[in-house]
């Protein structure tokens, strides 16, 4: 592969062994709630093996009793038993697929729901770390794998080590002598299994490494397709493609390879095993030592001793996958929510809406450290660019690199405000941190006097109205982006909020108009129109905080005055916190709040500020001297 | 569909063809096997019968090492062409996405590209690997375990093969339901990723607006459909298996039964009622293959169907087959241009068009700025030189050419464009400032440099330890907003292109800068024709001709002082522009 191909190593490094005692009793815990139906299935297959067991058997005593005494009542009676048991064989097969289907789809249902709920407690400091296509990988491929360790494997295992040992004492039973010489040969079995687990493992442990490369390589240039266009980079991109592939090709026929030297060895052993039993077997039923149908069966045993084995191995690689998905999937139930709700969460009735910052620190964390709108930028389009999430250059020294020193401001109930600073002198923060999608690292933030760490983030965010830059549109229809989901809100409500704020020009022009469904990630949307259509989005849960988030600063003028005349509207009798590089917006507010590298400078109106001649006074110049 | 199937055979038919016979050979030892216990079993009353029997012993571990050996190289020839044709298919796919045109991008999810590519490929793989397998292996013992038993005992042979004309019947039907079912939950898994996948990127969103809870129970019905759906096709399965297994348990009941009566009666021998009921144990594995050779079958062509529709997809903008080879002046012209997007799904098309007959002149060398309000057909207009999309009516001809008469490549390659989304490459800065280009000259490094520097990211790049090999991405370093949208328009600079298409690129850059950048590139790039969307006012500065759209359609055309001496649209938006900056300055 090609030096290029290095960025897309994952994080599917994990090998997998095979067996992994603590990751297995937990997915045993996965088991609990179902541990009827597990015992059923347990027992089932315990059924089943006793019943293929009893087949040879059966056989040999037709052969003796009834064939070689001429006894036919004797063999009519055999063979009705013979049909009782095929019957009831099928009735076990029945029953036991069913069950285990149920079992291993309940235990995948579970795990997925849960690690779903999981992934939505999470801070974004997370998803700032960790690729979409990552996660998504987790939800489905990594389940997937456990939950055919579940539906398949461990029954399976199960059964084999039950064959195994069923045809052991068996045959022990018929015949003592006959089964060491038959077994001698089978214990070769464990040094040849041995020499080829390391290879089939690291084999596999290639190919799954590959695949990863591949399913990144993809979901990168898909999202990046149009840039591939422009810039005729396909050949190039397909290049780089196929050695991906080539190289997760030859993983695979590396594994080929050692899987047939392993099964060809085994076919080997079995005939040596089959060839002894011939001899020795067949020379003690021309003595007379045993008889002519237990030989027979023993003959079909040993025939049947190598499969389980040959089935274990097979298993093994899927054993090794579901450890290493387990501890994939394990790891993200692990990483504990960075912001969790306290533990009893002080009611927030329907509040006033003050506000007040009380001597706030904060830095991003130093793994993804990066000036806030970068963060911000980032989610803009909603990328699936494996490589989008994690950010920021890395920092040498330890100190960490507040983006917020000492902010302590406070906002009346009904006041609006707006956060005027150059790029990157932390406006986005500010509202990172009264969301809490981050958590303050001194000081505190209060609404209405409570600390909004003893709120139910769910309570808190329920009271805000949030109107990013990015807009993030859902695939559904127009109307599902304005409700998210929540039934509470209208069709009627939704049309008068979009009339409010100009957005029901271009939804009404769609074909179905609010049930019109949009593409993904809303790009037959233009940037305004996507905005809007957030701006409907807060406004529908009627808040009674109103964050902007530089809403305003990619709508042209025309537009941008629908939007101030709805704000003016919007704002009155809300609590408001504008962001925006436009003065246009802040002439709506009472006060303004100057930040300047992460310190807060100026408080006033405008006019006051503009007297100062301060930092205002020289953004209003800057933003105006063309 | 069958026929793609025959394709990647074909491809690889020597090696399949090699498989199948090793794969022979391995069965018909197999078959022999039972003879020899016959042989065995009936020479046991001899009286030198440990001796033959040793011969018979050394006889069957001799073939056991041949099988063994067998084995393996059907392995190798069966299984390493599977993995062959899945790598072709996964390049074959990349490469023709990579032809569509962005309408079938805006048509269809990522995550459910991402399905086809990864597990369907996965389903039809192993139809050539399992299927094809078992069902070579079926046929050779179909074709000759009955044959062998014919010749030992013709009656014994139609008793217990008696059942198996119901198979064919059976199995045709319940092929059909795995079938429709499975592919119902192909259709489930990829809807569950494309929600899991909206979800964490909209992350930010879900939480803004408390909406976890709904997500939950959102992705908990998706869920739950797919237990549905996975526990259907349990159920045929379980009805499926089971009656194969016992249709072949009665029929070696019927051959203890019926042989039994004939060992007694002397009609045939022990050996030879022992070599019965193995058979009737080796035709049990043919029939349970019949059924999973079926249900990979079915799995396999309901995804090859699901891959089908992609290579279907047609690629809408392509070279035409003798395109115009020329270098382009820069002189792009809009005539009567009509747009209209095709809607995702089954919706087709909006019902105002993206861009309503449009003409428009912009002379070779001059720097437009298209201006208008939010949703007019800006970015529209501007995607169709490039011809990321076509016009649904009239054309865009450069140089007095139709587009589409160029080839699409040199058309691109002379074109520079920084589009409104940025998007980068999990690669090196170098890489993403050259993109497209093969082998690195100094030549190029030096155009890179250059290109970086103009548009005033040159300082922050020097800035970064690996300097322009600085890898960006997940195992990199990620840049601020403002410097990411910097490199995509040295990216655009540095293929010195004829054409300059900036959209709306200076979002996070600030107007001081943007300025600066746009003074240089008018010094240093004297011949380039720039057209820029952008609402800020160095645009008005630096633009020879302001283009103004509304609705699609482009309203008036003009420099900015004939515009505002024509005291219309373009006059009012300027002086909306300027009254909200009066108004701010009187208060």
């Amino acid at each position: 592969m090609s030096g290029h191909g290095k960025s897309y190593h994952l994080d599917d490094e994990i090998l997998g062994k095979v067996y992994d005692h603590t990751l297995m009793k937990r997915l045993f815990g996965y088991v609990r709630p179902y541990y009827a139906v597990f015992a059923l299935a347990l027992f089932l297959v315990l059924l089943s093996t006793v019943c293929f067991l009893i087949g040879p058997a059966l056989t040999g005593s037709i052969i003796d009793i009834g064939i070689k005494q001429k006894n036919v009542p004797a063999l009519y009676s055999l063979c009705a038993l013979y049909l009782s048991i095929t019957v009831l064989s099928w009735l076990i097969s029945f029953i036991s697929t069913n069950v285990l289907a149920y079992l291993g789809q309940k235990i995948m249902f579970d795990l997925k729901s849960r690690l779903f709920a999981h992934l939505q407690n999470m801070s974004l400091r997370f998803f700032d770390k960790n690729p979409v296509g990552r996660l998504v990988t987790r939800v489905t491929n990594d389940i997937g794998t456990l939950s055919d360790l579940f539906s398949v494997g461990l029954v399976t295992v199960f059964n084999d080590v039950v064959m195994v040992a069923g045809l052991v004492v068996v045959m022990f039973w018929m015949d003592a002598y006959l089964t060491l010489v038959a077994l001698s040969i089978a214990l070769l079995l464990i040094p040849i299994t041995i020499f080829f687990k390391a290879k089939i493992r690291n084999a596999y442990r290639d190919i799954r490494l590959k695949l990863a490369q591949i399913n990144a390589y993809l979901a990168e240039n898909i999202a990046g397709i149009r840039v591939t266009k422009l810039f005729n980079r396909e050949n190039k991109n397909l290049e780089l493609f196929n050695d991906i592939n080539d190289g997760h090709f030859k993983a695979c026929r590396r594994s080929i390879i050692y899987d047939g030297s392993f099964v060809s060895s085994v076919t080997i052993l079995r005939a040596v095993s089959i060839g002894l039993v011939i001899y020795y077997g067949g020379s003690a039923v021309s003595d007379d030592t045993i008889k002519l149908g237990v030989w027979v069966a023993f003959l079909t045993y040993t025939m049947h001793f190598f499969n389980p084995i040959q089935d274990l191995a097979d298993k093994y690689t899927l054993f090794q996958a579901a450890m290493a998905s387990a501890e994939r999937v394990f790891k993200i139930l692990d990483t504990p929510a960075e912001i969790v709700d306290p533990e009893k969460p002080v009611p927030l009735p329907a509040i006033r809406g003050e506000i007040a910052f009380e001597n706030v620190w904060f830095a991003y964390p130093s793994d993804s450290d990066t000036p806030p709108d970068a963060r911000l930028n980032e989610l803009q389009f909603g990328q699936v660019t494996p490589g989008d999430a994690q950010e920021g250059f890395t920092v040498k020294d330890k100190t960490p690199l507040y983006v917020l020193k000492n902010i302590a401001f406070s906002v009346k109930a009904g006041e609006s405000i707006a956060i005027v600073g150059i790029t990157g002198s932390g406006k986005s923060t500010i509202i990172n941190l009264l969301s809490r999608f981050y958590d303050v690292d001194k000081g505190r933030i209060l609404i209405d006097g409570i600390d909004i760490r003893n709120l139910r983030q769910s309570e808190l965010r329920k009271q805000m109205g949030i109107v990013l830059q990015d807009v993030f549109i859902f695939s559904g229809t127009v109307l599902d982006n304005i409700c998210l989901g929540e039934k509470t809100i209208s069709l009627e409500k939704c049309r008068e909020i979009a009339n409010y704020v100009h957005a029901d020009t271009f939804i009404e022009q769609l074909p179905n108009q609010y049930n019109g469904s949009v593409a993904e990630r809303g790009v037959t949307f233009s940037t305004g129109q996507r905005q809007l259509l957030s701006f409907t989005r807060a406004l529908a849960f009627a808040p009674r905080i109103l964050i902007l988030d530089e809403a305003t600063s990619s709508i042209d003028v025309e537009t941008e005055s629908y939007i101030q005349d709805a704000i003016k509207k919007v704002i009155k009798g809300r609590t408001s916190i504008i962001i925006a590089h436009r003065l246009s917006t802040i002439k709506n507010v009472d006060r303004i709040l100057v930040i300047h590298h992460g310190e807060l400078k100026e408080i006033g109106t405008h006019q006051e500020l503009l007297d100062k001649q301060g930092i205002y006074y020289k953004l209003y110049k800057l933003q105006f001297k063309a | 569909m069958l026929k793609r199937f025959l394709i990647y055979f074909r491809r690889y038919k020597a090696q399949f063809l090699l498989g199948i016979l090793f794969l022979a050979i391995v069965d018909l030892i197999d078959i022999i096997q039972p003879l020899i216990i016959m042989y065995a079993v009936d020479d046991l009353s001899k009286p030198n019968a440990p001796s033959i029997l040793l011969w018979y012993a050394i006889i069957y571990m001799g073939l056991g090492v041949l099988q063994g050996r067998g084995r393996f190289w059907y392995r190798i020839f069966f299984f390493g062409p599977s993995y062959k044709i899945a790598r072709d298919i996964r390049n074959e796919l990349f490469s023709h996405l990579q032809t569509l045109s962005s309408n079938y991008f805006n048509r269809t999810y990522t995550g459910d590209i991402m399905s086809r590519a990864t597990s369907d490929i996965e389903a039809v793989r192993q139809f050539y690997a399992m299927g094809m397998f078992i069902g070579a292996d079926l046929i050779v013992y179909v074709l000759t375990v009955p044959v062998i038993m014919f010749f030992l005992n013709v009656k014994l042979t139609l008793l217990s093969l008696v059942l198996l004309p119901a198979l064919p019947f059976f199995v045709n039907r319940m092929g059909n339901l795995i079938h429709n079912r499975f592919k119902k939950i192909q259709e489930t898994a990829a809807e569950i990723s494309t929600y899991s996948q909206e979800n964490f990127a909209g992350i930010r969103v879900v939480k803004s607006f408390a909406q976890e809870e709904n997500q939950k129970s959102g992705f908990k019905q998706i869920n739950d459909k797919y237990v549905d759906q996975n526990l259907s096709i349990a159920k045929v399965e379980s009805v499926f298996s089971p009656t194969l297994q016992f249709i072949a348990a009665a029929s070696v009941l019927i051959v203890l039964y019926f042989g039994g009566k004939e060992v007694i009666g002397g009609t045939i021998s022990d050996g030879t009622f022992v070599a019965f009921t193995l058979y009737m144990g080796r035709l049990l594995w043919p029939m349970m293959a019949l059924g999973w050779t079926i249900s990979i079958f079915q799995r396999s062509s309901a995804s090859m169907q699901r891959l089908q529709e992609i290579f279907g997809a047609k690629a809408e903008i392509i070279s035409p087959p003798q395109p115009v080879a020329k270098k382009l002046e820069g002189a792009i012209e809009f005539k009567n241009v009509g747009l209209a997007y095709q809607g995702l799904g089954s919706e087709n098309t909006q019902k105002e068009p993206a861009l309503q007959g449009v003409n428009l002149k912009i002379p070779a060398g001059k720097t437009v700025a298209i201006m208008g309000p939010v949703g007019c057909g800006k970015t529209s207009l501007i995607n169709l030189i490039p011809r990321l999309f076509d016009p649904t009516e009239g054309s865009v001809l450069i140089d007095g050419v139709d587009l589409r008469q160029y080839d699409l490549g040199d058309l691109r390659k002379q074109i520079g464009f920084a589009p409104q989304d940025v998007f980068l490459f999990s690669e090196s800065i170098k890489e993403n400032i050259g993109l497209g280009i093969q082998d690195y000259k100094e030549s190029d490094i030096q155009r890179i440099v250059t290109s970086a520097k103009l548009s005033m990211v040159g300082a922050d790049i020097e800035g970064l330890p690996g300097k322009y090999e600085t890898l960006l991405g997940e195992r990199g370093v990620n840049l601020s907003g403002g410097q990411k949208q910097r490199i995509t328009i040295a990216r655009a600079l540095a293929k010195k292109p004829k054409i300059l298409i900036l959209d709306d690129c200076f979002a996070s850059v600030d107007v001081d800068t943007e300025s600066l950048i746009l003074d240089e590139f008018q010094s240093v790039l004297p011949d380039l024709t720039t057209i820029i969307i952008s609402h800020r006012l160095p645009v008005v500065k630096v633009a020879d001709i302001i283009v103004f759209m509304e609705k699609g359609q482009v309203v008036e055309t003009g420099s900015h002082s004939e515009l505002l001496a024509r005291k219309g649209r373009y006059a009012d938006f300027y002086r909306q522009q300027q009254l909200i900056t009066d108004l701010e300055k009187i208060e």
